[in-house]
Parts: structure tokens; C-alpha cells; sequence
């Protein structure tokens, strides 16, 4: 238990602060362009301008986000895992008690991995769809097929 | 710095920075006014009123447009003088909110003042452009589409520079928080 905790505590204190700042810049940047400069870039000139200014800001995004995935990954797991257990605790008088924990970890892990990817294809969409509406479906596809698998193999298929 | 000293620059960047506060805010509220005024005479009144005339050969709108942007100029540049007095002020006034009692060091302070300058620098130039984007699209059509992909290219970096000013806040305050929620055992 002493293990874990020092595990989990290395990880947040070498991982989180690198993806939090990667994070917040990637986040700061998404506010600034999609709330104010694509809607600037539409009143100066709504064909060629917002495409162009769109592509800038979607490499930055990208750029800063995926310094950001390493930490996030790393760092989903452990958490996940503590908050799991933390409700199978509150649970154990169920009668179902010794399939909680696994149950609940499973269910935690499919839902925390879902949300992250519909939450990541949100910040895409705006940037995505001023570049191309199709190919903006085209990834809209991709991240349900992609979520729908996450919960089969964490929920169904275990 | 021992604690005397502690307590001295506690002290004196709460007052000082109260003070600052309080003597920026109408200077700037009433530049911005000044402002407005001068956009609103120059886009509602005299722009309309020049159409279709010349003065010299050369069409009046356009040079009324070019007086505009000059007055206007002017008074964004009084403004954000101001507000980089005011940003410094702001700066130093949280990091006397977050610090606990006594504990603000100078390099924190300039780590708020520098991400403040950045996030402010970043609002005020989007603003002056929204000001100039009519006069600079009369001028070319294509200078103020240059401008805002400049704008978008510098406020990248500048928003990186603010992450990075408050780096080593997230990072100090990350341990902290590792720590008391966790505990102090292993590494």
C-alpha cells in the first residue's frame, strides 16, 4: 500500500507539472483562436482567411497536446486505479463484493478513456471543421467506432 | 531575506500596488472612452461625410482614415502604457493573494507579472486590432488578414512564454499538493 502511494506520488510529481503546462498552453491557445481569432478572421474574410488561420492553431494545439498525451497516459492509470478502489471500499457490503473492485475499475477505466477521447475530438472540431466538414466526419466516425470498441473490450468483453 | 525583510516587501507590495490600482483604472477608462469617441465620430460621421469627395486629387475618406488611425494610435499607446503600470500593479497584488503571509519572494512576483503582461498583452493587441481592422482593410484589403495572421503567430508564442513564466508556480504547488494529499512517505 506504502509502495503504491510513493509510486503514485513519483508520478504525480514527474509528470504532472510538464503535462499541466503543456496542457493549460494547448488550452489557452484553443480559447484564444477558436473565441476570438477564426471568428476575426470570418469578419475580414470568410473563404481563405479562417482556413489558413485555423491550420496555424491547429498545429500549435496539436504541438502542445500531444507533449501533453505522455503525462496523461501515465498518469490515468495509477489514478484511475486508486479511485476504483477507493469506491469498491465504499461498496464492500454489497453482495456482489468480490467482483466490485474488478468490476468498478473496469467500468472507471472504460469511462475516464471515452471521455478523454470525445473531449479531445471536441477541442478538434471547431479547427476541424473550418479546414474540411468531411473529413471532420470522417474522424467523427473514427472516435465513436474508437469509443464503442474502449467499452466493449473494458466492459462486455471481460 | 529574513523575516523582517519578509514582512517589510509583504507590506509594501500590498500598498504599493493598491495604490497603483486605484490611480490606473480612470486613466484608462477614460483613454478608452477618448477612444471609442474618436472611432464612432470617425466611423459614423466623417468617414460618410467625405465620400465621394477629393481633396487635391486624392479621395477624403482615405485621408480622413489615415488622421482617424493616427488619433487613435495615440491614445492606444497612452492606454497601454497604463495598463503595463496597471498589469505590474495586478501582478504583484496576487501574488500577495496567493503567497501565504510573508512567504512572496521577488521571482514570484515576476513570474505573475510576466504571465499577466503576456495574457493582457495578448487582449489588448486583439482589441486595438478589432480598433484598426476597418481603417487598415480601407487602406489594402489584404493588410488587415497580414496583420491578424502575425497576431495569431505572436500570441502562440506569447501564450507559451506566459505557461512558461508560471512554470515553476505549477510545479512547486504540484508537489505541495502530491504531498498533503498523499503524504510525505516515499521519495
Amino acid at each position: 500500500m506504502r509502495d503504491r502511494e510513493a509510486a503514485l506520488r513519483f508520478i504525480i510529481e514527474n509528470y504532472l507539472p510538464d503535462m499541466l503546462i503543456n496542457l493549460s498552453t494547448a488550452i489557452l491557445i484553443w480559447l484564444f483562436g477558436v473565441l476570438f481569432f477564426i471568428p476575426t478572421a470570418s469578419s475580414i474574410e470568410p473563404s481563405n482567411l479562417p482556413i489558413l488561420v485555423g491550420l496555424i492553431l491547429l498545429v500549435a494545439f496539436t504541438f502542445f497536446l500531444s507533449r501533453s498525451i505522455k503525462g496523461l497516459l501515465t498518469l490515468i492509470p495509477p489514478l484511475v486505479d486508486r479511485l476504483a478502489k477507493r469506491i469498491a471500499q465504499e461498496n464492500r457490503n454489497d453482495r456482489s463484493a468480490r467482483f466490485t473492485g474488478w468490476r468498478t475499475e473496469k467500468f472507471i477505466k472504460a469511462l475516464v478513456y471515452s471521455a478523454l477521447l470525445v473531449a479531445f475530438y471536441l477541442l478538434y472540431m471547431p479547427l476541424l471543421n473550418l479546414i474540411s466538414v468531411q473529413i471532420n466526419g470522417l474522424i467523427l466516425i473514427i472516435v465513436i467506432l474508437w469509443v464503442l470498441w474502449i467499452l466493449l473490450k473494458e466492459i462486455v468483453l471481460t | 531575506m529574513s523575516a523582517e525583510q519578509s514582512r517589510e516587501y509583504y507590506e509594501k507590495l500590498h500598498r504599493e500596488s493598491v495604490k497603483v490600482l486605484s490611480t490606473v483604472f480612470p486613466s484608462i477608462a477614460l483613454d478608452v472612452c477618448a477612444a471609442i469617441l474618436v472611432w464612432l465620430f470617425g466611423r459614423l460621421v466623417f468617414v460618410p461625410i467625405a465620400k465621394g469627395l477629393f481633396f487635391y486629387g486624392y479621395p477624403l475618406p482615405q485621408i480622413i482614415n489615415f488622421i482617424i488611425l493616427v488619433a487613435l494610435a495615440i491614445i492606444v499607446l497612452r492606454v497601454l502604457v497604463d495598463v503595463r503600470r496597471g498589469i505590474d500593479a495586478a501582478a504583484a497584488y496576487i501574488s500577495w493573494r496567493v503567497g501565504s503571509p510573508y512567504k512572496v519572494t521577488p521571482e514570484e512576483v515576476e513570474h505573475y507579472r510576466t504571465a499577466l503582461r503576456g495574457i493582457f498583452y495578448i487582449i489588448a493587441v486583439s482589441l486595438t486590432f478589432l480598433l484598426f481592422v476597418d481603417y487598415l482593410s480601407a487602406i489594402h484589403p489584404a493588410l488587415s488578414g497580414v496583420v491578424l495572421l502575425i497576431i495569431v503567430i505572436w500570441a502562440i508564442y506569447q501564450i507559451w512564454r506566459v505557461v512558461q513564466a508560471v512554470s515553476a508556480e505549477i510545479r512547486r504547488y504540484t508537489s505541495e499538493w502530491a504531498k498533503r494529499t498523499l503524504g510525505s512517505s516515499g521519495s
